[in-house]
């Protein structure tokens, strides 16, 4: 049996995780090699002592768990970042660069925008000794049809003024309707 | 219900003392050991059927309370002042070994250290603490095996020796 073996199953035995069958296997083995057997005791020791030392308790033997704690990240973390992540991040720039510019080009083209400038506001006006019952009168039938229509030729009449806008580095202008 | 409740508190009445005196170890958090033990416990209501279907309750729990422990830890801020309320200490240690082999322990790596303390101190078996850790039985056996070689040779001389003499 080799050493290594052996003692794997002497420290599985110690620990009361051996088999019966496989124990009584290594008791055989043990009594036709009674100087292998002294190994039996050394670690039988061994645990004994770490028992022992294990039961008193030392904030130094439970201050590590195998799962590191969370840690804040600070800003030398960045001097400490694998340089594929630095490769990723000049990747992403140059696309971003790339995409920005064929986006510009594109709107290279003038562009025109409609505005419309506010409606005019008609104010009725009645003149003073018109105070007659005509058909032109103010509250006449006459009177509130041609109103009518002179909202719906005003509302047609109306301007627009364009906003050019050349370059996205420029500040776009108004160009009024004449 | 009334099975489950039996059940839970048959689990917290076995399970309970050790919970404490697992999380009064840590010295940190020994101040909130039975708000943590609590807070073990509820978690565990939740998924009780994940309790009672797990193979061991115990390991089941301690995976629980190794997590609720981690929590505590990674929030803990020194607000409260401790109470000196520890587990019962046994007598202190006169013979040197002892206290080599505390210091020999203390200095193992966390993944070798972790199970060892489990099974020592917890007495769980090599399935439990792989349940505990959430690693391979394979994987628990191996950082045993290394974490009590490295005991063993800062103890005594290298056993190899003896048993190279005597191959089979």
């Amino acid at each position: 049996m080799k050493p290594e073996t052996l003692e794997s199953l002497l420290i599985d035995r110690a620990m009361n995780e051996l088999q019966p069958e496989v124990a009584e296997l290594l008791d055989v083995y043990l009594a036709q090699n009674p100087l292998a057997g002294a190994g039996v005791a050394r670690i039988g020791d061994v645990i004994e002592l770490a028992q022992q030392a294990a039961a008193i308790p030392d904030e130094a033997l439970q201050s590590g768990f195998a799962v590191k704690p969370a840690r804040r990240r600070s800003w030398m973390d960045w001097f400490q970042t694998p340089r594929i992540e630095l490769v990723r991040l000049a990747v992403y720039v140059a696309l971003g660069l790339a995409l920005g510019l064929s986006v510009a080009s594109v709107w290279r083209e003038p562009a025109t925008v409609f505005v419309s400038s506010p409606k005019p506001i008609i104010v009725a006006r009645a003149r003073a000794g018109e105070a007659d019952h005509s058909s032109a009168q103010f509250w006449s039938l006459a009177a509130v049809a041609a109103e009518r229509q002179a909202r719906s030729e005003a509302g047609r009449a109306v301007k627009h003024d364009r906003l050019q806008w050349d370059s996205l580095f420029k500040m776009p202008r108004l160009e009024k309707n004449q | 219900m009334d099975q489950t409740i039996k059940q839970l508190e048959e689990l917290y009445a076995q399970m309970g003392p050790k919970l404490l005196a697992y999380f009064r170890r840590h010295h940190a958090i020994a101040g909130t050991a039975e708000d943590l033990v609590q807070d073990t416990f509820v978690r565990a209501i939740r998924n009780f059927d994940r309790v009672r279907e797990s193979i061991s309750p115990r390991a089941y729990l301690f995976g629980i309370a190794r997590n609720v422990c981690l929590d505590a830890l990674r929030r803990h801020r020194p607000l409260e002042e401790l109470t000196d309320e520890r587990a019962p200490e046994s007598n202190p240690p006169d013979d040197a070994r002892v206290e080599q082999m505390r210091a020999v322990i203390a200095e193992l790596p966390p993944q070798h250290r972790e199970p060892l303390l489990l099974k020592l101190q917890q007495e769980l078996s090599y399935d439990e603490i792989a349940e505990v850790l959430g690693v391979p039985v394979g994987t628990v056996r191996s950082r045993l095996h290394y974490a009590v070689a490295s005991l063993r040779q800062a103890l005594n001389p290298p056993m190899n020796e003896s048993i190279a003499k005597h191959p089979l």
